[in-house]
């Protein structure tokens, strides 16, 4: 069981990612409404990879980056910018994108691509 | 030497030397016939003189009597002109002598004839009955002649002087006549050339009056300054209206315009120029403005002012550019500007006029837009990702399964979400590439290699619709945003591919033409009316209104395309070719060598 924390400020995304997770099987998936409850909830039980909404209310993306890789506990979780930005700076410490709107059916295989390839990465 | 004296004085030469040489020549002339004449007489009175005393002393000779001879002799004294007399025997011997005689013997007296300038002389044999018994010698002293000469020459002198003075009047006279007007002419030239007055006129009525050839001269002279003081008028009259518009012009622009000379003094400033630097505009002309002009951080700040792009443009360039402007009070003003260097006659840079405007407000609704843009993205897609996300869900049959009619609708609501999607991205996309034009990510690329990855790009979309590809290619290095260039290339190969029926062939190629690199997508389609050619490369503008539907476009991806050639500084566009279909050409530029830095 892969475990996958979804941060999103929006609970119809929310339910739809999860949704997939729960379709395609074998993911335990978690949720989290805001960057804070994510991050709270990540360092209580770090999960294996986190999705990451960009654009949120009170606490954004990168500061939800900073705060989760400022924490030894959830320094080497990937996170995966779940992200309707088209204006991306390049220097994000983030380990891939999934641009919305996204595809609730292929997004599991589309996350695990993404950790895959940065378990390659990781361990070259 | 002649050559080199004023008119004035060659004039007074030449008619005094002509008085002279005349008067000279007469002179000579005369005096020479009165030395002959005098000359003659003088000979002719000695000769007659001489036959009386010849004749008068053969008898005292005979008989020696000498005191007779002496007599006879001093007879002669009473001719003043006589200096010697003498009577010789008939073997030479002296017999009497008078005056400067010496007791030389005939032999010693012929032998030494005296200056025939100064004296004359004359030989007489003197005779009895036929025999010759002595000689007679008498020299006669010129004096008569040269008193005469002298006489002749003080009245030469006293007639040349008259003369030369008569001939100075004369010269005077004509001197008034010749050289007064071209004095005057010279000096109302002069004046003309020094004084840039046209108003003044030689004028002949006073000096001159007549037909000769000076008052033509001088007719004609007063003639051109009349002409050249009118076209003056006429010039001064052009340039004052033309100097006014342009005033006008310069200060009714909204834009701030300034010229600065080639030490970036001000040289003139427009109104607008100068509220927006927050100066008034005689504190500014004559003031070098460089250290004025740029925000502290601004590169221009730092540079010297034969390094500053806008106080110093190179030799006859025109750039423009955004800079960072400092009003009086310190603070920064974004602008836009255009600097050209402004060429004097011979064609150095003589200065640099600049033209600027204020692009404060342009900057801050260009922010907002980005915001706005970052904005609607976000608020439009995240219910969209909502909506397709259930719909993808809903039609995979995991949530149950449904009815016909229910999974036809949800295709229907799929296939709508998905194109709202593409229509909100190539919005977007569009709007980026027009707002950032400037920002391409341009590196050298292989043209060939460009058109291959391109045509391979979108070999599934063909494969599914059993359109082949054929592909074309010359290399050839362009300098292009790689990605943008896949983008517009993937837009006009989607396109032929999805307007060529079954079994058809889009053909892409590529080829350098004069200077540049031709890409050409054909379809053997539907192609598209003449009169729409122009109108696909709008936005939201189809050859037919269900194509958007049918097809799947947006209606951007031609803008879009055109939007990225024009960024690359190239063209793009439509046309109908022969055996019907679309022909798209796109035409962009080789990499050149000042390309890459």
């Amino acid at each position: 069981m892969k475990r996958i924390l979804i941060i999103d400020d929006d609970p119809d995304i929310r339910e739809i990612a999860m949704t997939g997770f729960e379709i395609a099987g074998g993911w335990e998936a978690r949720e989290a409404a805001s960057g804070l409850e994510g991050v709270k909830l990540a360092r209580s039980n770090p999960p294996d990879v986190i999705l990451l909404d960009v654009m949120m209310p009170e606490m954004d993306g990168p500061t939800t980056v900073a705060l989760l890789q400022n924490d030894a506990r959830t320094r080497n979780v990937p996170i995966i910018y779940l992200t309707a930005k088209i204006h991306l700076t390049g220097r994000e410490r983030v380990c891939g994108f999934i641009s919305k709107p996204f595809n609730p059916l292929t997004l599991p295989a589309d996350v695990e691509a993404i950790m895959s390839r940065t378990a390659r990465v990781v361990a070259q | 030497m002649i050559r080199n004296l004023p008119i004035r004085l060659r004039i007074t030469f030449i008619v005094m030397t002509a008085a002279t040489v005349a008067l000279l020549i007469a002179c000579a002339a005369f005096m020479a016939h009165e030395i002959t004449t005098t000359h003659e007489t003088d000979e002719r009175n000695l000769s007659i003189l001489a036959d009386v005393v010849a004749a008068n002393s053969s008898a005292a000779l005979i008989f020696r009597d000498a005191d007779a001879a002496r007599d006879i002799l001093s007879a002669v004294r009473a001719q003043q002109a006589i200096v010697s007399a003498a009577i010789f025997t008939g073997d030479g011997a002296p017999f009497v002598t008078y005056g400067t005689h010496a007791q030389d013997s005939l032999a010693i007296v012929r032998a030494k004839p005296p200056s025939r300038w100064k004296m004359i002389e004359t030989y007489r044999t003197i005779r009895f009955r036929g025999d010759a018994i002595g000689t007679l010698h008498i020299v006669a002293d010129h004096r008569f002649l040269r008193q005469r000469l002298k006489r002749d020459v003080a009245i030469t002198v006293a007639i040349l002087c008259c003369t030369l003075f008569v001939a100075l009047l004369v010269a005077m006279y004509l001197q008034r006549e010749i050289s007064a007007p071209l004095v005057r002419l010279a000096g109302t030239a002069r004046k003309v050339t020094t004084e840039k007055n046209y108003s003044v006129r030689v004028g002949t009525g006073a000096i001159h009056s007549g037909r000769d050839e000076m008052h033509a001269v001088i007719d004609a002279f007063d003639g051109m300054l009349a002409e050249v003081e009118r076209q003056q008028a006429t010039l001064e009259d052009n340039v004052a209206s033309r100097t006014a518009e342009l005033q006008m012009i310069l200060n009714s622009a909204a834009e701030g315009i300034f010229g600065l000379d080639r030490d970036g003094a001000v040289t003139f400033i427009n109104p607008s120029a100068a509220t927006l630097l927050g100066w008034r505009m005689q504190d500014l002309v004559g003031r070098p403005l460089h250290p004025l002009l740029h925000a502290e951080d601004s590169p221009e700040h730092a540079a010297d002012l034969a390094a500053c792009v806008v106080c110093s443009a190179a030799d006859g360039a025109t750039s423009s550019h955004t800079a960072s402007f400092r009003r009086s009070d310190g603070t920064a003003m974004p602008v836009e500007l255009t600097a050209a260097t402004i060429d004097d006659a011979s064609g150095n840079a003589a200065g640099v006029v600049v033209t600027f405007r204020d692009i404060t407000e342009r900057l801050q609704v260009e922010r907002m837009k980005d915001e706005f843009v970052s904005t609607v993205s976000h608020e439009l897609r995240t219910p969209l990702t909502s909506i397709r996300g259930a719909l993808t869900i809903l039609s995979s049959g995991t949530m149950g399964s449904l009815s016909a009619k229910g999974h036809r609708m949800i295709a229907i609501a799929v296939a709508n979400s998905e194109r709202l999607t593409r229509l909100i991205n190539d919005l977007l996309d569009l709007e980026k590439i027009q707002t950032a034009a400037m920002t391409l990510q341009r590196r050298p690329l292989n043209a060939e290699q460009v058109l291959q990855l391109a045509v391979e790009g979108v070999q599934p979309l063909g494969e599914r619709t059993k359109v082949s590809l054929r592909l074309d290619a010359e290399p050839a290095e362009l300098h292009a945003d790689s990605d943008r260039l896949q983008q517009m290339l993937a837009n006009l190969l989607t396109n032929a591919i999805k307007f060529s029926s079954e079994h058809a062939v889009v053909e892409v190629k590529g080829f350098v033409k004069e200077g540049d690199y031709v890409i050409t997508v054909r379809d053997r389609g539907r192609g598209i009316p003449a009169d729409k050619l122009e109108i696909v490369f709008e936005r939201f503008q189809q050859v037919d209104a269900s194509d958007s539907r049918d097809k799947g476009g947006t209606g951007l991806g031609l803008a879009i395309s055109r939007s990225i050639v024009t960024a690359h500084g190239g063209t793009i566009y439509a046309s109908i070719p022969e055996g019907g279909g679309t022909l798209f050409t796109v035409t962009l530029p080789l990499l050149s060598d000042g390309d890459v830095a």
